[in-house]
């Protein structure tokens, strides 16, 4: 986009705690966490399906 | 197969027709699960462009100033930023308000104003893109309405996926943030969990978005420019329009679930009804307007791909397949009684397996708004469909209790009353919009009115209210209906950190 490099560095220089990689490590993270996540619902879905055999046969 | 169950399982076929929208859910949900493998952050540069903020404004006097206020607090460069608002002819102080934060806000502020309003906000919004695409100062443009409340953080959590020039627009995640708000405010909340934090997700591993939301959607410079530098204003939806074009014109379009954006939603159904009556009609002319999109999978983009138009068409035609899933089950009763109660009980075993996954895994993807709405979520389906999802479960003892209800008062449970609760159960599923419906025709801001329509859409579940609407929409469009835009009343009721 036609802009130099310095430019790009004195705007990141004016925020306050600003560290990109950071927060996308922590993006990253939530991400990989919210799939582990998914175990708990699909253990209760398992848990749904075994009382429902244990019921009807 | 004994003679005459062809018809019969024909009919079970149509039954499960209904399944098709949960199946589609957990496909959905599956697909949240492998998000972490297709996030684009590789590609992301720390890119802070010149962004101009575009925000259409129609007497919004009440909320603008804190807008502007909170987005001049955002942590970004402020020489990076210019808020341009357009104020569409507005009769209350919004001229005033924007004027007096232009003057606070030297450089930064700019107030546009059209004096011949009402032609729509894709109208508005072309009005501001005209001065803004004049001079070439905007690298990015952010669209946002004027009561939303962006995180310090979230706009440059945006910006940094436009690092990458085959992304050509950015949403952010989008939460109801109305404070305190009310039952209503909380069922919406828990369906952007859904429509938003969860679906999103799966769209960007699909690869496809379906809709930019409309308080926030960031465009690359040359995005706008490859789509014609203007909005459509040919629908109700010139949002899903913009996310379509961005897509079929090359460029990616992306959901970046955090960067958290907070909204003022409505607050009664009534409110719900017309704001959401207005989508629904976007998209019915959405579907209509991209009908050489759908099912037709290309290189350079994924709208055609066979799971975004199964999960499109999942959403669209969600009425239509409860309408003929419930018509076959009635048929099948007369056709086959024994069969209907097995594609009954099969279809609500669905049921119940698509809601605890659903559910459960809602309010674990954001348990900040778990926390809050869980009452909500639980009860999503209605306070009916739960009994019937117990009676398929655990039969036994639901008719137990059933049996002793009715003794206690003087009925008996006998095979009449059986085949009444059977043939109930089976129209529910579309008995339950027209509850819904009545729920929105019964409310009233104070007296019985109010409590009762709220117990009504309790019974009738949240969801069937969303479904009353999508059936409204599609009469409305047959009917060729004046095609107004109606502007969501804001109050500035949004009580988060922004």
């Amino acid at each position: 986009m036609g802009e130099d490099r310095q430019s790009r560095q004195d705007r990141r220089a004016g925020l306050t705690g600003y560290d990109d990689q950071a927060e996308i490590r922590n993006a990253v993270s939530y991400e990989r966490v919210l799939a582990a996540k998914a175990l708990i619902p699909l253990l209760m879905v398992g848990l749904v399906i075994v009382i429902f055999r244990a019921i009807h046969g | 197969m004994r003679g005459g169950s062809v018809a019969g399982w024909i009919l079970v076929a149509f039954v499960l027709v209904g399944a098709f929208p949960l199946v589609t859910g957990c496909y959905q949900y599956l697909l949240v699960i492998v998000h972490f493998t297709r996030l684009h952050y590789r590609k992301c540069g720390p890119w802070l462009p010149r962004t101009a903020v575009l925000i259409p404004a129609w007497n919004e006097g009440a909320v603008i100033g804190t807008s502007i206020d909170r987005l001049m607090r955002l942590d970004y460069p402020r020489d990076a930023l210019r808020i341009y608002v357009v104020d569409d002819a507005s009769t209350d102080d919004t001229p005033d308000v924007v004027l007096a934060k232009a003057e606070q806000y030297p450089g930064s502020v700019h107030h546009l104003r059209r004096e011949h309003g009402g032609e729509g906000k894709a109208a508005t919004l072309n009005h501001g893109l005209a001065t803004i695409m004049a001079d070439d100062w905007m690298q990015a443009l952010l669209i946002m309405d004027a009561d939303v409340v962006y995180e310090r953080t979230s706009l440059r959590a945006m910006t940094r996926h436009l690092a990458d020039p085959r992304i050509g627009a950015v949403t952010g995640y989008i939460q109801e943030g109305s404070r305190p708000g009310n039952y209503m405010t909380r069922f919406i909340a828990y369906e952007y969990v859904t429509a938003q934090a969860a679906a999103r997700r799966a769209q960007n591993v699909i690869g496809a978005l379906a809709c930019l939301a409309g308080g926030a959607q960031l465009h690359s410079r040359a995005n706008l420019a490859a789509i014609g530098g203007r909005i459509d204003t040919g629908t109700l939806a010139e949002d899903t329009v913009s996310t379509f074009r961005t897509q079929l014109a090359g460029r990616r379009v992306l959901f970046e679930p955090h960067a958290k954006v907070w909204a003022e939603e409505p607050g009664s159904i009534a409110a719900l009804w017309k704001q959401r009556l207005r989508w629904a009609r976007g998209n019915v002319q959405v579907t209509w307007l991209f009908r050489k999109v759908w099912f037709r999978p290309a290189r350079a983009h994924r709208l055609g791909s066979i799971s975004f138009g199964a999960i499109w068409f999942s959403v669209f035609l969600l009425p239509v397949t409860l309408l003929v899933s419930c018509a076959a089950l009635i048929a099948l009763y007369f056709v086959d009684n024994s069969l209907s109660y097995s594609a009954f009980r099969a279809l609500w075993i669905i049921n119940v397996i698509t809601y605890v996954f659903l559910v459960s895994y809602t309010l674990l993807i954001d348990p900040q708004a778990g926390r809050r709405c869980w009452r909500q979520g639980v009860l999503f389906p209605g306070v009916v469909s739960l009994l019937i999802m117990a009676t398929v479960l655990f039969s036994v003892q639901m008719h137990w209790l059933l049996r002793i209800g009715l003794n206690d008062v003087g009925l008996t449970y006998g095979v009449s009353a059986r085949q009444a609760e059977l043939l109930f159960s089976y129209v529910w599923l579309t008995a339950s919009m027209g509850v819904a419906y009545l729920a929105k025709v019964v409310e009233r801001d104070t007296g019985p009115g109010r409590y009762l329509s709220r117990g009504l859409l309790y019974l009738a579940g949240y969801g069937s209210l969303l479904c009353a609407i999508t059936l409204a929409a599609y009469l409305k469009e047959l009917r060729h209906a004046e095609a107004t835009w109606e502007k969501t009343d804001k109050v500035g009721k949004i009580g988060v950190p922004g």
